[in-house]
């Protein structure tokens, strides 16, 4: 059974469907890339998979649960862990308090106990493991405002790692990174790939998007357009008539 | 069915005043993107100066120090004259408070427009008070009262006049936003300011403008109702709730909806008066102020986001809430000198360090709840109300020793906090701000001025607290014993105890959440943190402390009075807090000593500078000034200033600057970081 299985989802803002019948599946400790032109209806796909966007009508299902009522906290909770596009850290905190703030789980009880007792339990390991996974332990204390737009994208994605997913959706990590960074990051993914997380990774950047995934899903106007394997897409005439262009394949051999 | 329209027709006089105010609220709100709080007491202001004008031809400037009064005629003014000198007068105060106040808080954080708006609030009631005195002023007639009959109800004309003279009022408000170049600019503007900027028009002209219509109409309300009621300082000052009331179901933009929604509050009210006389089984007090809070309520539910905040404005930045580093170092240094300060004080000094510190620990309920997570509210001392009575009830019925009687009315103020962290979940910012003190005015009415509740005037008396058969009240053996080393110690220990927790939790990772929901719930929920959950936590910790920090209060006092927890008690703890430093606990600190009334700072104007009277006034003006100053606080700022002389090269010292200043005392006022 796949980990993540999204069954004619369908989504609509004042009666324009801005997802319209899409079906996916994604297999544990794989890379899903999703791709589409602009306005194909990526992000919200990720927002109605994560609790953000309301469904008009389909199925997610989710290890096992159908979770299409569940608020994206409980999704968090279970292993389904977003990113957003505009990375949205939490400026008051430094990077290192940030992962804290999403490692730690806390019920009411915990949190009483915390006001006598803060510090009864040390960090989580996946805090110091997000950061070596994503190469930033050492920005650990600054704060978000002194870091650059990579450094800040990076840091999204550790927080984002340090809540044990077991899916990551990941919205446009690479987009503001030059390509030697998103070089770096396409190695970053596949590592965490590797540790057994499974991620769905919604970019512009074709050369990171076709070179990581395992498996790729085209978007077109809300719609499915193809899917299947990197070699498949990248040859795929609807694709490349509606998305790639002939450039795109000749900048991305 | 006759009582209901006669009673139906009385209330139009309210609901008229109401409407009008609310007009002006959204004519601000949409021409410079401030909710002003302050604008039932700019009303209220212009009432007194047309009683003045009217009785003795004096006009009152809002002045206090230098003479206030320019006798601008000889003999009393005629009635036309002082009309229209008042409502120039309205138009000119308004402008002159955009131009020195508003204009320059056009970027700053919403919390410091709220702040300098209930501070501008503060102050002109503070002046009110020391130019006019409280007691109720009658004015003269202006509208022709003779009876008229209405369907076999017989009422004053006057109420039909002036319901007449809103809707004219609101017609011609509503022409000028459609028809006029001034119009059509302003709405442009409260769209996008930099694009109307962009085309040629000057929208700071334009919020002068609105604030000067709104007020011109703000002081003709004084002008008319005034002879309704009576005249004092609080009466059209609180006006501005059930106008809130209104201008929130208009979304401010609506010209009849808000009209149409303050006359029937209006109304409203005027039927719970009839209800209560005539069905035993109504609440006989409290309804009619109950009311605008239930309009309040619905109006977010029905009309969504409430106040729909200009585009440009960044809504969500707050005070930074920095780490504190060295907790222990913290309290180890301050016990010393607060108990140096108690034992060496005696009488009223010794009070003043009571009091600071009691009101250090009110505004420690502020820190967790507005400088952690976001939530502004102004129903604190409701929380701390309901702390001190329940205290006061149970310790007559039961002699409890007061580590368990303060247990008790901390605990017995959560349930209110989780009630009112309901309406939190949906609104934040300024809408929960206006809902909270919808909420404060309606908990006053029906909670803390009846008297089955609270004793009434006189109060409830608190027994003193005892621990172990030792006697801790703050009234000694003998009558010069007062207040007692030992209560001070006491109140000494809860503080420090109150301080502790919220220090806990700010470094612990409960603490990490609740400022990952204040700075951005979605990202906070994407990583799978509560929000409600962590929102409706922080409101019942928030009223434990209060409640805890009020039956403190019932310690102190002896005897409790419903005026210890009225809203504008909730409002002045609102602006120290803030001004003290909002998100920290040495910013509490500061709120208790250097602005809490009655505390050190104030004794100190009263003993040195002979400024006692002045007290309010200083502290609505300082609200203002400090607002203005410093939007992130006076702790803040003090950190600032610090690391910037500790900090041996500027800009790049980003990570070594923090680690200069660290071994400096005082519970979490360094920045953290390069800020």
């Amino acid at each position: 059974m796949s980990l993540l299985s999204v069954a004619d989802l369908k989504v609509s803002f004042g009666g324009v469907a801005a997802v319209d019948g899409v079906s996916f599946d994604v297999e544990a400790g794989t890379l899903l890339g999703l791709i589409g032109p602009n306005g194909a209806g990526k992000t919200t796909t990720v927002e109605a998979v994560t609790g953000f966007a309301p469904l008009a009508s389909g199925t997610i299902s989710f290890d096992g649960h159908a979770i299409e009522r569940w608020p994206p906290h409980r999704r968090a909770r279970a292993g389904l862990v977003r990113s957003f596009q505009s990375v949205e850290l939490f400026d008051d905190l430094s990077v290192r308090e940030n992962l804290l703030a999403a490692a730690h789980r806390r019920t009411w009880r915990q949190s009483l106990l915390d006001t006598l007792w803060p510090r009864r339990h040390g960090d989580p390991d996946s805090v110091d493991e997000a950061l070596e996974a994503t190469g930033i332990a050492d920005l650990a204390p600054m704060s978000p405002a002194e870091l650059s737009q990579g450094q800040r994208k990076l840091c999204g994605l550790a927080r984002a790692l340090a809540c044990r997913p077991s899916l990551l959706l990941l919205d446009e990590p690479a987009a503001g990174l030059d390509s030697s960074e998103s070089l770096a990051l396409g190695d970053r993914l596949r590592a965490v790939v590797e540790q057994g997380i499974a991620i769905v990774l919604v970019d512009h950047d074709m050369g990171l998007v076709l070179g990581v995934s395992d498996h790729v899903v085209v978007l077109d106007n809300g719609r499915l357009l193809a899917e299947g394997a990197p070699a498949t897409i990248r040859s795929d005439q609807r694709v490349i008539d509606a998305y790639l262009g002939d450039d795109a394949l000749g900048s991305h051999p | 069915m006759q009582q209901v329209l006669l009673f139906s027709l009385i209330g139009l006089g309210a609901g008229s005043v109401y409407a009008l105010l609310a007009l002006g609220l959204a004519v601000e709100q949409q021409g410079s993107g401030v909710v002003n709080f302050a604008h039932g007491a700019v009303a209220m202001y212009c009432a007194y100066c047309y009683s003045e004008l009217r009785s003795n031809g004096h006009l009152v400037l809002p002045v206090v120090g230098i003479p206030h009064e320019i006798p601008i005629s000889s003999s009393p003014l005629g009635t036309w004259p002082a009309v229209v000198l008042t409502v120039a007068y309205g138009a000119g105060l308004g402008a002159l408070l955009q131009w020195l106040i508003f204009s320059r808080l056009r970027t700053a954080p919403t919390l410091a427009k709220v702040v300098a708006s209930i501070g501008l609030m503060l102050t002109l009631q503070a002046i009110a008070v020391l130019n006019f005195g409280t007691a109720t002023l009658t004015t003269p007639d202006i509208l022709p009262a003779s009876p008229v009959t209405i369907f076999g109800a017989t009422i004053g004309q006057d109420r039909l006049w002036l319901a007449g003279i809103t809707v004219a009022i609101a017609l011609g408000i509503a022409a000028v936003y459609r028809f006029t170049r001034f119009g059509v600019a302003t709405r442009a503007a409260a769209q996008n300011r930099r694009a109307a900027t962009l085309l040629g028009w000057q929208p700071a002209r334009f919020e002068v403008a609105a604030w000067a219509i709104a007020s011109a109409v703000a002081a003709l309300v004084g002008v008319l109702a005034a002879p309704l009621t009576t005249l004092t300082p609080s009466t059209l000052t609180l006006a501005v709730v059930p106008a809130l009331a209104a201008a929130l179901m208009a979304r401010f933009t609506s010209v009849p909806v808000a009209v149409a929604t303050g006359l029937l509050i209006g109304i409203g009210q005027s039927l719970c008066v009839w209800a209560a006389a005539t069905w035993a089984w109504f609440p006989q007090q409290g309804m009619s102020d109950a009311l605008p809070f239930i309009v309040i309520a619905a109006a977010m539910l029905l009309r969504g986001k409430g106040v729909v905040t200009r585009g440009e404005l960044q809504d969500a930045r707050l005070p930074r809430a920095t780490q504190p580093r060295r907790p222990l170092l913290s309290v180890v240094l301050l016990v010393p000198v607060f108990a140096a300060l108690l034992l060496l004080t005696h009488a009223g000094w010794r009070d003043a360090v009571i009091e600071s510190l009691v009101t250090a620990a009110l505004c420690l309920s502020l820190t967790l709840l507005t400088g952690f997570v976001g939530q502004v509210s102004l129903v604190q001392a409701a929380f701390a109300g309901v702390g001190g009575f329940v205290l006061a009830k149970t310790l007559a019925h039961h002699g409890l020793p007061f580590p368990v009687a303060l247990l008790v009315a901390g605990l017995a103020a959560v349930p209110l906090g989780l009630v009112i962290g309901i309406p939190a979940l949906r609104i934040r910012g300024i809408n929960l701000a206006i809902i909270t003190l919808g909420a404060a005015v309606a908990l006053d009415s029906l909670f803390f001025n009846n008297v089955s509740v609270s004793g009434g005037l006189s109060g409830t008396s608190v027994p003193p607290p005892h621990l172990f058969g030792l006697n801790l009240g703050i009234q000694g053996t003998h009558q010069g014993d007062f207040p007692t080393v030992a209560f001070g110690f006491l109140a000494l220990g809860v503080f420090v105890l109150l301080a502790i927790l919220i220090t806990n939790l700010r470094r612990s990772p409960t603490g990490y959440q609740l400022l990952a929901v204040r700075g951005n719930e979605p990202a906070a929920a994407a990583l799978g943190i509560n929000v409600a959950g962590t929102k409706l936590l922080a409101f019942a910790l928030s009223a434990f402390v209060a409640g805890g920090a009020g039956g403190l209060m019932g310690f102190q006092q002896g005897q409790l009075s419903p005026a210890s927890f009225t809203v504008f008690v909730s409002i002045t703890l609102l602006a120290i807090a803030y001004i003290g430093g909002i998100a920290t606990v040495s910013g509490a600190i500061m709120a208790g000593v250097l602005l809490a009334p009655g505390g050190l700072g104030f004794t100190a104007l009263d003993r040195w500078l002979s400024l006692g009277a002045y007290e309010p006034l200083v502290a609505g003006v300082g609200v203002v000034v400090s607002a203005m100053a410093n939007p992130d606080g006076l702790a803040t700022t003090f950190g600032r200033l610090r690391r910037r002389r500790t900090s041996v090269l500027p800009g790049a010292s980003a990570q070594v600057a923090p680690a200069a200043t660290l071994a400096v005392e005082g519970i979490g006022s360094e920045p953290a970081l390069g800020r």
